[in-house]
C-alpha cells in the first residue's frame, strides 16, 4: 500500500465529519454505514447529485468530502472544483469506478487529495481516508511510482495517455459520446447547446488526431470500455 | 486461426472493427450492445454489490462477538464478495472484443 504524501495541515478534529457524495443509493449506504463504525468518523451529510452536494455543504460544515467521478448531470471533477473555490480547506478523496490512470492525476489536479478506486478492498479504502484526513494525499502505489518515475525523467506530472490533451469538459463529452448518445442529447445533460457540443466535438477530432466522426466514435467507444473497472 | 484486431494509435486498445466477417468478430452493432450492457452491469450492480460487500464486512465483524451468527455472517461476506467478482469478471468479458473462435481442435 502507497502513501504518497505532500504533507498539508491536518484536519484539526478528534471526530472527522465526512460527506459522501455518490448516485447509487446502496453503495452511499453500505459505505456510510461501514464509516461509521470506524472510530473517529462520523457521516454529517450524505448528496446524490453535485447541486445537492454543494447546497449541502453550504449549511454545514465538513472536513472531509468523498466524491464519486461520475454524477448526473455535472461529474466529480466539477464538483471537486466548485468544493475547492467554495471551502479551500476541505479535503477531498475521490472514490470511483473509474480507471485512476484516467482521472487520478484530473482529480488531484482539479483539487482533490486522493483517489481511490471502488474495486480495492476496505483496508486500502480506510488507509486513503485516514491518509486524506490527516492533511496528506493517497493514490496507489503503482500509480504513485509511475508519477514519481515521470518525474524524476522530467516528464513533470504528465501520464503516458493522449487524454491529457483533453480539457476536462472535452472528456465529459468524450465519455457521452462513447456511450452513444446523439449530440442533442449530450448537450442537454451537460446544460451546453448543441453548437457547443459540435465544438467540443472537433477540438477533440483535432487533438486527438483523428480524421473523420467514425474515428471519434471508434475511439470514445474505447474510451469508455477501458476506463471500467 | 486469430483475426488482427486494430491498435488503437492513442491508447493501445483494440479498436472495434466496423463490419465483420462470417467468421470475423461481432458487428460493430452488436460490440455496441456488449458494450452499453457491460456499461450498465457496471453502474448499477457493481456499484450496489460494492455498497452490500462494505455493510456485509462490518456485519461479519460485528458477528465475531455472536458465536451464533459469525458462521452466517461471514458466510454472507464471501458470497457477496464473490458476487461482486462474478459481475466484474462479466463485466470485463462484455468489454472486451469478441475474437472469433478457432475451428481448430
Amino acid at each position: 500500500m502507497n502513501m504518497n504524501t505532500l504533507t498539508k495541515e491536518p484536519v484539526a478534529a478528534t471526530v472527522a465529519r465526512i460527506f459522501l457524495v455518490d448516485d447509487h443509493p446502496l453503495f452511499r449506504h453500505g459505505l456510510s454505514r461501514f464509516i461509521e463504525a470506524e472510530p473517529g468518523y462520523e457521516i454529517c451529510g450524505e448528496a446524490s447529485s453535485v447541486p445537492r452536494a454543494l447546497e449541502a455543504l453550504r449549511k454545514t460544515s465538513a472536513d472531509v468530502v468523498i466524491v464519486d467521478i461520475s454524477l448526473p448531470g455535472a461529474n466529480g471533477l466539477e464538483l471537486i472544483k466548485h468544493l475547492k473555490v467554495e471551502h479551500p480547506d476541505l479535503a477531498i478523496l475521490v472514490v470511483s469506478a473509474h480507471d485512476e490512470q484516467l482521472y487520478a492525476l484530473r482529480a488531484l489536479r482539479a483539487g482533490a487529495s486522493g483517489y481511490v478506486m471502488k474495486k480495492e478492498p476496505e483496508a486500502v479504502f480506510l488507509a486513503a481516508l485516514q491518509k486524506v484526513v490527516s492533511g496528506g494525499v493517497y493514490v496507489s502505489a503503482t500509480f504513485g511510482d509511475q508519477l514519481i518515475y515521470k518525474v524524476a525523467r522530467n516528464e513533470g506530472g504528465n501520464s503516458a495517455s493522449p487524454l491529457d490533451v483533453l480539457s476536462d469538459r472535452e472528456m465529459e463529452v468524450l465519455q457521452l459520446i462513447g456511450e452513444s448518445k446523439p449530440t442533442k442529447q449530450i448537450a442537454a445533460e451537460l446544460n451546453l447547446s448543441v453548437k457547443t457540443v459540435e465544438s467540443h466535438r472537433l477540438h477533440i477530432k483535432e487533438k486527438l488526431g483523428l480524421s473523420t466522426s467514425t474515428d471519434l466514435v471508434r475511439f470514445a467507444l474505447d474510451f469508455v470500455a477501458q476506463q471500467m473497472v | 486461426m486469430s483475426v488482427p484486431v486494430d491498435q488503437s494509435p492513442h491508447v493501445g486498445l483494440p479498436v472495434f472493427p466496423q463490419s465483420a466477417g462470417p467468421d470475423g468478430m461481432l458487428s460493430n452493432a452488436a460490440q455496441r450492445e456488449r458494450l452499453a450492457l457491460a456499461q450498465k452491469l457496471h453502474d448499477t450492480l457493481c456499484q450496489s454489490l460494492t455498497g452490500i460487500r462494505l455493510l456485509a464486512t462490518l456485519a461479519e465483524r460485528k458477528g465475531q462477538s455472536h458465536p451464533d451468527l459469525a458462521g452466517d455472517l461471514s458466510e454472507l461476506r464471501r458470497m457477496v464478495g464473490t458476487a461482486c467478482d462474478d459481475v466484474h469478471q462479466l463485466v470485463e468479458e462484455l468489454r472486451t472484443p469478441t475474437r472469433p473462435r478457432s475451428h481448430s481442435i
